[in-house]
């Protein structure tokens, strides 16, 4: 939180509306997500209630755990999830292992060796593991009963090209991830190993493969509450869409159902389940189904208003990461342990930082009024270009000069770079009152003259600023824990 | 629980006290000790819910049934089992009315933790039903109970017994019902507990009239009011009313250089003086951020797409 974004949300407060503090889409949108509503167990860690899932808004599924503290009809939720997950990426009907699963794949370009992810399913602490999980035909019910293919082998087809998963808010994300991990150790199972994957990753920042509804609009708008108020997704639309945020707080997006709702509704209904009532499924799907409605629309709607924002060209290259960590993942999976050693740990953040300062400096060079943040700190300023010595050299050098126009003084050391041309530095040479003369360097092609376009005109606005895209090398890790660490010795004994 | 439990008396020559407070009342006072409205409520030990519904706001729904039906399973599954799990099989269950001076006046706590004594040192001992997953647990459910548990250690110590300042945390492993203990070290809450008590002007007024002083008594609203005060919508209200930057929270605040109002806010942006109220230097930043944003929204307002930014050496 800057201070442009502070000053947004003091706009935002006196007016009413949420006020933009994007002027471009950060992140990017496939043409298929695929939109999931998870509702918890209230005072469980991981009880799946029900789910709303799909990427038709039109035809969403429903799974439903008509008594969550039922494990065995947790475990049938999670086959009837994997098999639901795999139809709506476009793997409906798959038969045998390892056929159209791989076929799809390769069509969509995405390289994948046959049944990879099924050879090391269940992570290192599983043994025996079968690799396929059959599809429940236990307890619960829902629309999910007509999308499964009969019998087993369904969850190989994850190997869909370019999965992109929308849930309401931070919790959502949470919440898938704790699912995975309450069942990725458990013998053949995929999906809470395909869950765990996404959760991860949904820790890059940038990365768009797991995001919340409720991230992505307030990346784009800011509101005149507070963080915690935005976390409510229909309390956020509220402010975008001119409705009052202090009614639409009263609904909950999840995975949190509503205490009331369970206290007068659900609760009675599992109790008739539990006493064996017929049709009693039947109502706790409805009244679940009741209670995700709501947040569906709202997710769709977010999704909506998000998309008529023009793609940053930032979003789309973080993307091509997410698709290849995501096929990654699908050909060559990585363990993933129930907790870090250090060193990758260590590594881990390391990578994480990069990503996070790459992204900031990214949606500054993509957007002008992420960059007038910079400008206000001094990092960034804009000019006009007065005059050009275009054909300047140093020596053999191509050393082009510019003289331009500054509306306030240079504050900092250079070099400076312009999103308009990120391969080319700027040294300040000297400044005097508003004018100040930058000598240029590099981006201009191997000519013995500057390649067209390589150098600004005259009259031409520059932004210019001391952030730089330019690739950071990773840091170097020892293969051991050091004894500073806790290593060595600490481990012998 | 019955055999092996002792019976241990603290302030026996007191009076029973005129009031009895949860440590979650207790923690959510010093949580916020700049204000006066919880603290005259508090004090006076008014019922908080029911003022907060005579305001016209009151608390949304409470606990759902199921985390209720679960966190008591769990405790009473703890309680029977409770030195054992805590890796005291030597020590013993105790008991202690604890009681704590409150803004001058001697308060009962209500005994919502367990205790162990072991070698002559108290142990306080929270179970909690939310899960420690691969030995990780939520941090701000873990800190509540932190500062929950610094309560009991500090009225303990302020009885003149010897008690841990490591609590032990008791909450269900990974997936399972299987208790696990951790320990807690309280010793930082414990100091701002102390300092923040100590702090508390001492109790006024009668509390005939809660609703009433309530509304006269100066709140001081932060979001974080939201989980831990019965009265925080009212609260809430009365801040966005007043246009109080405080309401977007403090981090916007300290953004927007202290300025408590949205509207003066605006008009310091817009302006660019302090107008003699507040400094101008804060007036001129203010400023300076106000006609980048309004310049930048001005040069993509019509085309919105800023493909000419991308340039021509783009790629990472």
């Amino acid at each position: 939180m800057g201070i442009l974004d502070a000053l947004a949300r003091a706009e935002a407060a006196a007016t009413g509306r949420a006020q933009p503090i994007a002027t471009v889409r950060h992140v990017h949108l496939t043409e298929r997500p695929l939109v999931l509503v998870p509702l918890a167990m209230a005072g469980e860690a991981a009880a799946p209630l029900a789910v709303m899932l799909g990427c038709d808004r039109e035809r969403p599924r429903v799974l439903v755990v008509p008594q969550p503290r039922d494990r065995d009809l947790r475990r049938a939720f999670m086959s009837e999830l994997a098999a639901a997950i795999a139809a709506e990426l476009g793997m409906a009907g798959l038969g045998a292992a390892g056929s159209a699963a791989d076929e799809n794949a390769v069509e969509a370009g995405v390289a994948s060796r046959p049944g990879a992810l099924r050879g090391r399913v269940g992570g290192p602490e599983a043994e025996g593991a079968s690799g396929a999980v059959s599809v429940g035909d236990a307890g619960a019910s829902g629309e999910a009963a007509a999308a499964p293919a009969p019998g087993d082998g369904a969850v190989d087809g994850f190997a869909a090209a370019e999965p992109q998963l929308v849930v309401p808010n931070v919790a959502g994300i949470e919440f898938l991830g704790l699912l995975g991990r309450a069942t990725r150790f458990q013998e053949g199972d995929q999906v809470g190993r395909w869950l765990t994957f996404f959760a991860d990753r949904a820790q890059m920042p940038g990365s768009a493969s797991l995001i919340a509804a409720t991230r992505a609009l307030g990346l784009h708008w800011a509101t005149g509450q507070s963080a915690v108020e935005d976390a409510n997704l229909a309390s956020l639309l509220a402010w975008l869409d001119g409705g009052d945020p202090v009614a639409a707080e009263r609904q909950a997006a999840g995975p949190q159902t509503d205490p009331e709702f369970d206290n007068q509704v659900l609760s009675p209904l599992i109790a008739d389940y539990d006493d064996g009532w017929p049709g009693a499924a039947d109502r706790i799907t409805e009244a679940l189904t009741g209670q995700l409605a709501g947040t569906w629309q709202q997710v769709w709607r977010a999704l909506d208003a998000v998309r008529e924002l023009p793609e940053a060209p930032s979003a789309a290259d973080r993307w091509t990461w997410d698709v290849m960590a995501y096929a990654g993942f699908m050909t060559d999976p990585l363990p993933q342990p129930r907790s870090e050693g250090p060193i990758a740990a260590a590594a881990r953040l390391d990578r994480l930082e990069r990503a996070q300062a790459r992204y900031e400096v990214q949606r500054a060079f993509d957007d002008p009024l992420v960059m007038a943040g910079y400008e206000l700190t001094g990092d960034a300023f804009r000019c006009t270009v007065l005059a050009v010595e275009r054909d300047r050299k140093e020596g053999r050098k191509l050393r082009p000069r510019i003289t331009v126009d500054l509306a306030s003084p240079v504050q900092k050391n250079g070099p400076w770079t312009s999103p308009a041309r990120r391969g080319q530095t700027a040294e300040l040479e000297e400044a005097d009152g508003g004018v100040a003369v930058f000598v240029l360097a590099g981006g201009m092609g191997r000519g013995s003259a500057p390649a067209e376009g390589s150098v600004p005109e005259v009259g031409e606005q520059l932004v210019y600023t001391t952030l730089s895209d330019s690739f950071q090398r990773s840091a170097t890790f020892p293969e051991d824990v050091p004894w500073t660490h806790g290593g060595g010795a600490a481990d012998a004994g | 629980m019955s055999e092996g439990v002792a019976t241990l008396c603290g302030m026996t020559t007191e009076q029973e006290p005129a009031l009895t407070y949860s440590a979650r009342t207790l923690a959510a006072l010093t949580a916020n000790p700049g204000c006066a409205r919880r603290a005259l409520l508090d004090t006076t030990g008014a019922d908080k819910a029911e003022v907060a519904g005579q305001l016209g706001f009151p608390m949304p729904s409470g606990q759902s049934r199921f985390a209720i039906t679960r966190g008591n399973a769990f405790e009473a599954q703890v309680k029977a089992d409770l030195l054992a799990i805590t890796g005291h099989e030597e020590g013993r269950v105790a008991e202690v009315a604890l009681r704590l001076e409150v803004a001058g006046q001697v308060v009962g706590l209500e005994p919502d933790a367990l205790l162990v004594e072991d070698d002559d040192l108290l142990f306080v001992v929270l179970a909690k039903s939310f899960p420690i997953i691969d030995g990780r647990a939520s941090p701000e459910k873990v800190s509540a109970a932190a500062r929950q548990a610094a309560v009991y250690v500090l009225a303990l110590q302020r009885m003149g017994r010897a008690v841990s300042e490591e609590v032990i945390l008791v909450c269900p492993e990974n997936f399972s019902n299987k208790p696990v203990a951790a320990k807690v070290d309280v010793r930082r809450q414990l100091s701002v507990l102390a300092r923040q008590l100590d702090r508390l002007p001492p109790a006024e007024g009668d509390g005939a009239d809660p609703v009433a002083a309530a509304k006269a008594a100066q709140a001081r609203y932060a979001p974080e009011c939201l989980a831990a005060c019965e009265l925080a919508f009212f609260c809430r209200d009365e801040a966005r009313r007043e246009g109080a930057t405080d309401a977007m929270g403090r981090s916007v605040r300290d953004e927007l250089g202290g300025v408590s109002s949205v509207g003066e806010v605006l008009r310091q942006a817009m302006s660019g003086t302090g107008g003699g109220v507040a400094d101008d230097e804060t007036a001129e930043l203010l400023s300076r951020a106000w006609r980048l944003r309004q310049a930048a929204l001005a040069s993509t307002a019509g085309t919105a797409n800023t493909a000419g930014m991308a340039g021509v050496a783009g790629g990472v």
